[in-house]
Parts: structure tokens; sequence; C-alpha cells
């Protein structure tokens, strides 16, 4: 075509010429995938009103409680800790699929939500909804000395019931780019639903790839889609490398339901300061995790001693021998080690021993989140 | 199946379908707004007052739906871009482009290459006006704009679709260059 210039009657009549572009699909396809959707939009605004009025419910019930808060307040808390404490324990015990957590320690009453000092792998997995992803960690196999190859064994040894998406990994493979693996190539195959046109899994791919690298001390990703260089992603477009950053995190509770194991799960948002994140492991508000400090433990102090850091309790804050408060300090310990810290010691509160952790006594952060027991 | 959907379908389908393709430029994702589409008509098909006709009605429809999904996707964009750390932003790769174009001549394609440069606004006159083949107070029904409107709103996007052809033909490589086909 040699053309360079057009009038607008030439670019009318271009336009005239485009071509028809057809559905392939059959009226029936169209049909039932529009019933399907039309399920998928109704069942979300049901879950959308439901919330509404549980919020609705709790909002009235603050407002009734505030009422006739003064007298009967201390009371009250006690109940309604140890209400906290029974649906943790609830899920803990209801659950067979609890298994599949690891207890590091056979004499531990409740499976421990961290690695003291095992080798692990760790591998950042996305929820079934694709709205949080969960770094799990499988042992290291004696047997395998690379990374890539420790890495290929973590994903085959996966459990299934974890209410995580174990198979996540199947399309992915990783390899070490440098010497000091620092570099890593992720090749993701042309069937992974990363390639789907949902938004949504954009971000937990790319959150689940900037966490697996970050537990394997990686700093850059190098994209490959099968082995062509760069991955081309619907919402965002071409991707050849992401940059992984020590982000400081904080450690919330998620759960998918009461049948699946409990885990420790980074924010998604760093914090600049410890304090800040236990504020935030305190108050979170969220769809998707939980509070892991309980309201009724109050911080009264947090002293930075070097690589040690000192967490003073108030005397009245409610500690005792529940998974919630061992994954609490287990969640603690975790933000710790994201901030620098080698140790910890916990002071005050109304026990001397909460689990495997004694109060007033240096504990070493952990290793990693969320141990698995294997297949 | 809904004898509603079944008539909207017969008459109707190969208009929102092929509106949709033009202004997404995705054949996935405009199979999977037109559902969106008839979810909305057939839910509101009751209280269609028939003050416009029912063709101009439903393009309506279809190009709010097309407003949602952009809005959506630049907010998605904007949230994933601000969650991490790039060594380099993803670039939007030119796309690939549907057999239907990629068969037709070099002037063809680079009128769906440029096209993509039009706002949103410009592309809907655009793709209703010449490649629908409604005429302007059809378009004005179906954007729910005034005739002066759209009139003034075609002007402009076919001087800028000129120009953008013109620069990128211009620039002479483009039709050396290979473009990938869907």
């Amino acid at each position: 075509m040699k053309k360079f210039q057009w009038s607008e009657d030439d670019i009318q009549v271009v336009l005239k010429q485009m071509p028809l572009v057809h559905d392939r699909r059959s009226k029936e396809e169209i049909y039932n995938q529009m019933l399907k959707k039309k399920k998928i939009i109704r069942k979300n605004g049901r879950i959308v009103s439901a919330l509404v009025s549980v919020a609705a419910v709790c909002f009235f019930m603050m407002i009734g409680a505030s009422l006739n808060l003064s007298s009967s307040s201390k009371k009250d808390k006690a109940e309604e800790h140890e209400n906290e404490m029974k649906v943790l324990m609830n899920a803990e015990e209801s659950s067979p699929k609890q298994a599949v957590m690891m207890s590091t320690d056979s004499a531990d009453k409740v499976a421990s939500r961290v690695v003291k000092d095992r080798k692990v792998v760790v591998l950042a997995l996305p929820d079934l909804n694709r709205k949080a992803v969960i770094p799990v960690s499988v042992s290291a196999s004696p047997n395998e000395h690379s990374r890539e190859r420790q890495l290929q064994f973590a994903k085959e040894q996966l459990p299934g019931q974890l209410g995580l998406d174990n198979h996540w990994f199947d399309r992915i493979t990783f390899s070490n780019a440098s010497g000091d693996q620092t570099e890593w190539a992720v090749h993701v195959a042309k069937k992974h639903p990363v390639f789907s046109n949902d938004p949504a899994v954009t971000t937990v791919f790319l959150s689940s790839i900037e966490e697996t690298i970050r537990w394997l001390g990686g700093t850059n990703v190098q994209f490959f889609t099968e082995h062509k260089k760069g991955i081309n992603l619907p919402s965002i477009g071409r991707l050849e490398s992401l940059r992984v950053s020590h982000k400081k995190r904080a450690y919330y509770f998620y759960q998918s339901d009461p049948s699946h194991p409990l885990f420790l799960a980074p924010s998604t948002e760093p914090f600049s300061t410890i304090e800040d994140a236990f504020q935030s492991m305190q108050r979170m508000k969220s769809a998707i995790f939980r509070p892991s400090i309980s309201q009724h433990v109050h911080i009264m102090d947090i002293q930075k001693q070097g690589k040690h850091l000192i967490v003073q309790f108030t005397p009245s804050s409610v500690l005792n021998e529940s998974a919630a408060s061992q994954w609490m300090l287990e969640a603690m310990l975790l933000t710790a080690r994201e901030f620098g810290f080698h140790s910890v010691t916990f002071l005050g509160g109304n026990t001397e021993q909460v689990g495997p952790y004694r109060l007033g006594e240096s504990i070493r952060v952990p290793i990693a989140p969320n141990p698995l027991s294997t297949r | 199946m809904d004898s509603v959907f079944d008539e909207l379908y017969e008459k109707y389908h190969h208009d929102l379908f092929q509106f949709l393709f033009y202004m997404v430029r995705d054949r996935e994702q405009a199979e999977d707004l037109v559902q969106e589409v008839y979810i909305k008509v057939l839910n509101s098909y009751g209280r269609f007052e028939g003050r416009s006709s029912e063709r101009t009605w439903l393009l309506s429809i279809a190009r709010h739906v097309a407003i949602d999904f952009f809005r959506k996707q630049r907010s998605w964009r904007a949230k994933i871009i601000g969650s991490f750390d790039w060594t380099a932003k993803p670039i939007q790769d030119p796309q690939a482009l549907p057999e239907e174009v990629a068969l037709q001549k070099e002037e063809i394609q680079l009128m769906y290459q440029c096209l993509e440069r039009c706002t949103f606004d410009q592309r809907s006159v655009l793709v209703l006006r010449f490649i629908q083949g409604l005429s302007v107070s059809e378009t004005a029904e179906a954007l729910g704009w005034t005739e002066s409107k759209v009139k003034t709103t075609q002007h402009r996007a076919l001087k800028h679709l000129r120009q953008q052809m013109e620069e990128e033909a211009a620039k002479g490589g483009w039709h050396h260059e290979k473009i990938p086909m869907e």
C-alpha cells in the first residue's frame, strides 16, 4: 500500500469495508453460558446481601451493647473472649483436614503454624477463591541438592484438603538464573489459568510468584511463556521481569472455612514499623483475613535491643493454652522476622506459658510459616 | 430456551457482538460481555417502553456494559501496577489481529490498528455509524446524545482516525511489520 493520504470520504469508505466479525458459538451455547453467568451473579448478590445483613445486625448489637456496657463489661469481655477462643478451637478440633498441618514437636498439643528448625521449601499458593496468597512450607528433600529440584519435589508433595489451590504451580517451573540465587526464571505454560481474562487471577499470580521467590532469597524474576521471553497478562499487558524487594509484612489469620486449616497469611501491604504491623494485626477488618492479635491482648511497650525484640503485654491481657493464643504469638514472631529481628521476648499477660512458648524467655524467630505434613 | 432470548438473538445478536467486538477488540471478551448484555436486557425487558427502537435500546445497554468493562480494567490495572515493584512497567502489546481483519487488505488492517487510538466516544460513533450502518438519529438514540453531538464527535473522530492512519503509514514500517494473527 503506497497511499499515505486519505480524505474523510476515503476514511468513511474504508470504515464501511471493515469485516463482519461473527460470534463462533451456537445460540444454545450462548444461552447456556448466559444462564451460568446469571447464577454466579445471583450467588454473589446473595453473599453481598447476607454480608450487609450481618453487618447491620452487628451494628445494632454494638449500639445495644454500648448502652449497658459499664457495669458488666468485665464479665462480658471474659465471655466474649471465651467465645472467640471457642470459634477457633472448634475450627481446630472439628476439622479432619487439620491433620495436614504438621506439629513440629509430638508433645505439642496444637499444631504449630511456624517452622522452627527444619530445612523447608516455601510455596505461596492462592486460595480456591483466588483472593489470598498463603505461603506454605514443605520439608526439603534430603536427596535433592539444587533449589530447582527441591522446588519441584515440594510441588509434588503438596497435599489436597488445604482449601488452597495445590495445583497452582503444576504449569509453572522455576529455574535459578544466577549462581547466587538472586535471579530466577519463571516459565509459565500457555494453559496456566493466569492467561484467562480474569484480573483477579493476574493479581494472585504475581503475588504468588513474588512471595515464592522472596522465600527463596530471590530479588529479581524473569518471565517466560513456555520458552519465549515475557508473559502477556490480559489485564496489564506484556511483562518481562519483576523486582522482588523486601517488603516488611504483618501476619493475619486466614481460613477459607471451618473445615479447612487456619493459616498465617502475610499482609498484601508492607509496613514501615513493627508497631504499625502489630496494630494492623489487631485491627484488621477484611472479608479475607482475620486479626491474629486478640482484642483481649494489649501491647503496653515494644523495645528493640539490636536484633532482639521485647514485647510487653499489659497484666490484664488474656493469654492461655488455646490454639488462638499460640498462633497469635507465632504470627507476631513471624512479623518480627520480617523486620529483621532474630529473637523475641514476650513479657506480661496473665500466664507464663502459651503452648511451647515460655513468657519471659527469649524465643528465636521462626524460619518459615505454615508447615505442612506432606504426602 | 427463553422465547424472549430466542427472539432477541435472532434479530440482534450479530449487531451486539459486532459492536462489542469493535469496542473491546478481543473476541473472548466480546463473547463474555454479550452474555452480560442479555442478562441485563432479560432482567429489564418488561420495562422497555418503546420510546426508542429495540435495536438502539440494546446497543445502548451494550455500550454501558463496555464502559463498565473499561472502568474495571483501568482500576485493576492501576491496582496491580501499584502493588508490585517493577523493573519495567508492563507494556500493552499490540493485540493480535483477528482472523477476519488479518485476511483483509493492508489499508483495513491499518485502520483496525488505528481505531484503538480513538477515544471511547469517538470509536462508539464510528462503529455505530459506519460499521453498523446506523443513521445519525439512531446513533444519537443508542448513545443517549443529541444529533448535533453525534455529528461533532463523528467529524472529530474521522479527522483523528485519518491523522493516525497517515502518521502510521508515513512511518513506513507498518506494512512491512508482520502483525500476528489470532
